[in-house]
């Protein structure tokens, strides 16, 4: 389904997706802390996923393990059935991660870096040059095309690590705190209607924030993370259901409150 | 793998630009920001080896005389260079900034092996130029090189093949023998080749004999009529080194993928991204800083210097309470160093005068490596490491750390100086009695040997305020447009006091009378406290910013 008001998606990349990630009993200690501790989900394509959980609860590193950045301690993550694997390119180029510090060579330029992302991921082409421009564009970042990635600003050069990935436009993208990167508010409000549009053409979206009020406004499931543990996967409405008084203020803010309170 | 993509670059730029041009503001913009290629070259790089280029050309043009000289800093050159480049495949081919950029993109192990191979062949065709021009230089000097040209390149080629080779060797069966102390003490021997006497060179001619760089040296000199033909046969075991390529080249491979394959970000490579992210430092700041871990316990708790080694204790004793607090910021939780490192000048010193006493026939040169090592571990030379200069985020816009925090220049000058200060005469009498006992190997009176050793702690005493000044300017810039009236004002004083400083000791050590001595000593103190003061004066008046912005790497 093309997203209405966003602008042409190459063929080459719209094409449908219906790519199921499972993660089965998925556990990562970091020596004697269990950061992820026996996690099972399934993410589905078309829905964005918003991960939330105190600082350490472990929402990075679920991130990190569904981009094979980190190994599982045990359990395993699989795409279509297929276990993945970090050495599995082919399956790593339908999927983007980017980490709430974006990582570039600081002498490559806007350009370069995103010819660069394009070029590894096999979308570069005259049909993606447009789409690039449009997000160049939206972010602001026209007249930063030739400065080289080491004088951008955080949200500068997050914005820049994100036009790069939203032109691969993979079938899963891991955003590490996307809200809190130094992205200005027009940054974050043509992110959010981004990130729309792409479920809307059957891209999964998983982003882990702080900010329990765009979590409530841009998410379809909710994933609370509590000491490594998923305490609550579902979709939205039924995660707010689950407070205690629902009338009172954020729904999510009182799950919160009720997990501290649980001191678990 | 190609990471650059130079048509959709120029495509979209195009694009861009034509784009910008409808709208003023943006074009404006656009050329406010935009960085031409030429400023996001690492110059400084590119200057470095290019100035090791230039210091074999001036060897062999000051030594003309001496033509084996050009040769002897070839070969040192050329082992020094595979040490270095090893080590530099070492620590940033599989661990490194490229590593963690393209961590996260799908990128193959084997890809990104091609990769940083790829870079070090081409690191090592520049190696081959510098050899090219220095047997070139060699064979001019001798008024050969129309009739050697063949020669000058294949000894050249055959240099490189076996410095890439032996580069092998080293990462696959003794990767330590990189070390980094190794590589100083070779660089340094380039650099002494300057100043060694002809006899000096004559042993170092033989000593490398020990590398096989020496061999090819050696065979060239044979090749080209300026040794002994037998001398020739010395080519054989290089060429049998650079045949070990073929072999040497999977293995590497080999173990490389195994290396790269078992990392994850919980590996070296975390350790990276804690760089990056600053939690590294954060970590360390955490667990050294004097408000210590809430885990331990320890919450602003003071360290206790009372309990730390003799070096430390005795600077604790001079420093106020609250300098100790500065103290303890700025070291990061190095407490104890200061005190191992004068332990390592011992025991060098007292392994260099055992060589003092060796047979004569022994390198005059020899006796003087202890001393410089011993020099280099106990003595503030460049004032000292000290963590809080650093910046937490290497990569992006840099701040130190104590800029962060309500400390003042003037507090870290004294904390700096009175620590520089009582390292500098902890080591005063290693160094002076060694200079002393040394004077009696070169021939020259016992008392003249104390004199230059006391000479040279004062060099370092009086060296310790501009050190401090250099502290602070390693991690500062001016931000704003660099070539103004005022930028080049403060770099000409600069000149200035580093000249006067210099021209100061090198008064001290040649002036006949005690007069002229003690002028030239008042000078030293002079030019360095009026460098230190008028820094300090740009910097309290907030001329100076803290931060930097990076160039490109």
């Amino acid at each position: 389904m093309a997203a209405s008001g966003c602008f042409s998606v190459p063929e080459a990349i719209n094409s449908a997706f219906n790519m199921q990630i499972s993660l089965q009993s998925v556990s990562k200690r970091y020596g004697k802390v269990c950061a992820l501790d026996n996690v099972t989900l399934t993410l589905e394509p078309g829905q964005i996923v918003s991960v939330l959980g105190a600082n350490g609860a472990g929402k990075t590193t679920l991130l990190r393990c569904l981009s094979g950045v980190v190994v599982p301690t045990s359990g395993s993550i699989t795409f279509d059935s297929k276990v993945f694997h970090r050495r599995e390119t082919d399956l790593r180029r339908r999927l983007a991660f980017l980490p709430d510090f974006p990582l570039a060579f600081a002498n490559n330029t806007v350009l370069r870096h995103i010819g660069m992302v394009l070029r590894l991921y096999g979308a570069a082409g005259a049909r993606v040059e447009p789409r690039v421009m449009d997000l160049l564009r939206g972010f602001d970042l026209l007249p930063l095309v030739d400065t080289p990635f080491g004088r951008l600003s955080r949200g500068q050069a997050y914005k820049t690590a994100l036009t790069a990935l939203l032109a691969v436009d993979p079938e899963l993208l891991l955003l590490d705190e996307p809200f809190a990167s130094g992205m200005d508010p027009n940054g974050i409000t043509f992110l959010k209607r981004e990130a729309r549009a792409a479920a809307a053409r059957g891209r999964a979206i998983v982003y882990t924030t702080q900010i329990l009020d765009i979590a409530e406004k841009l998410s379809d499931r909710v994933c609370i993370i509590h000491h490594g543990e998923v305490r609550h996967y579902a979709p939205l409405a039924e995660v707010q259901s689950l407070a205690a008084h629902p009338e009172q203020g954020s729904a999510l803010e009182q799950i919160f409150q009720q997990l501290r309170g649980d001191g678990a | 793998m190609k990471l650059k993509s130079p048509e959709i670059e120029r495509h979209l730029r195009r694009q861009a630009r034509r784009e910008m041009r409808h709208s003023p503001a943006l074009w404006k913009e656009y050329r406010r920001h935009r960085v031409r290629w030429w400023r996001r070259t690492n110059w400084s790089i590119t200057v470095f080896s290019w100035g090791y280029l230039a210091l074999i050309l001036m060897a062999g043009a000051y030594r003309s005389g001496q033509l084996t000289s050009v040769l002897v800093v070839l070969s040192l050159y050329a082992t020094a260079t595979a040490l270095t480049r090893t080590g530099i495949h070492l620590t940033q081919g599989l661990v490194s900034g490229d590593r963690l950029v393209l961590f996260a993109l799908p990128v193959s192990d084997e890809e990104y092996l091609e990769r940083q191979t790829r870079k070090l062949y081409w690191s090592w065709a520049a190696a081959l130029v510098i050899f090219m021009v220095g047997y070139g230089i060699d064979a001019g000097a001798a008024h050969s090189l129309r009739q050697n040209w063949v020669v000058v390149v294949a000894t050249a080629a055959l240099q490189a093949v076996t410095g890439v080779c032996l580069g092998g060797l080293i990462r696959l069966y003794a990767p330590r023998s990189a070390d980094y102390r190794v590589q100083l003490s070779l660089w340094g021997l380039i650099v002494a080749c300057w100043f060694l006497p002809a006899a000096g060179i004559r042993n170092l001619w033989s000593a490398v004999l020990l590398t096989p760089s020496g061999w090819i040296s050696h065979g060239y000199a044979a090749l080209v009529g300026r040794a002994a033909q037998q001398e020739i046969l010395l080519f054989l075991p290089a060429i049998l080194v650079a045949a070990c390529w073929p072999f040497v080249l999977p293995r590497l491979r080999k173990q490389a993928l195994t290396e790269l394959q078992s990392q994850t970000l919980d590996g070296p490579i975390a350790k990276w991204v804690g760089h990056v992210s600053g939690t590294v430092q954060a970590e360390r700041a955490a667990d050294s800083f004097p408000g210590a871990s809430a885990q331990s316990g320890r919450l602003f708790e003071a360290a206790d210097w009372a309990r730390t080694s003799w070096l430390e204790r005795l600077v604790g004793a001079w420093l106020t309470n609250h300098e100790k607090l500065v103290a303890e910021f700025m070291l990061g939780g190095q407490l104890g160093s200061w005190s191992t490192r004068w332990r390592y000048a011992a025991f060098f010193t007292a392994g260099g005068l055992v060589l003092t006493f060796a047979p004569p026939s022994l390198p005059v040169w020899l006796p003087f490596m202890p001393l410089l090592i011993a020099a280099m571990s106990a003595a503030p030379i460049l004032g000292g490491y000290w963590l809080g200069f650093h910046s937490p985020f290497p990569l992006m816009q840099s701040v130190p750390v104590y800029a962060a925090f309500p400390i003042s220049f003037d507090e870290i000058t004294s904390v700096m100086l009175k620590a520089s200060a009582l390292r500098t005469l902890a080591w005063s009498p290693l160094f002076i009695g060694y200079t002393a006992i040394l004077g009696l190997r070169v021939s020259v009176p016992f008392e003249y040997g104390i004199e230059v050793g006391i000479k040279v702690i004062l060099v370092v005493m009086a060296w310790q305020l501009l050190a401090v000044v250099g502290h602070f300017t390693w991690n500062h810039a001016s931000t704003s447009k660099p070539m103004t009236w005022r930028y080049i004002l403060t770099v000409i004083c600069g000149l200035c006091v580093v000249g006067a400083f210099t021209a100061s000791a090198i008064t001290m050590f040649n002036a006949a009378t005690s007069l002229f001595k003690a002028a030239a000593i008042a000078g030293m103190f002079v030019s360095s406290v009026t460098g230190w003061a008028l820094y300090r004066w740009r910097f309290n008046r907030g001329r100076v910013d803290l931060v930097t912005i990076p160039q490109a790497r």
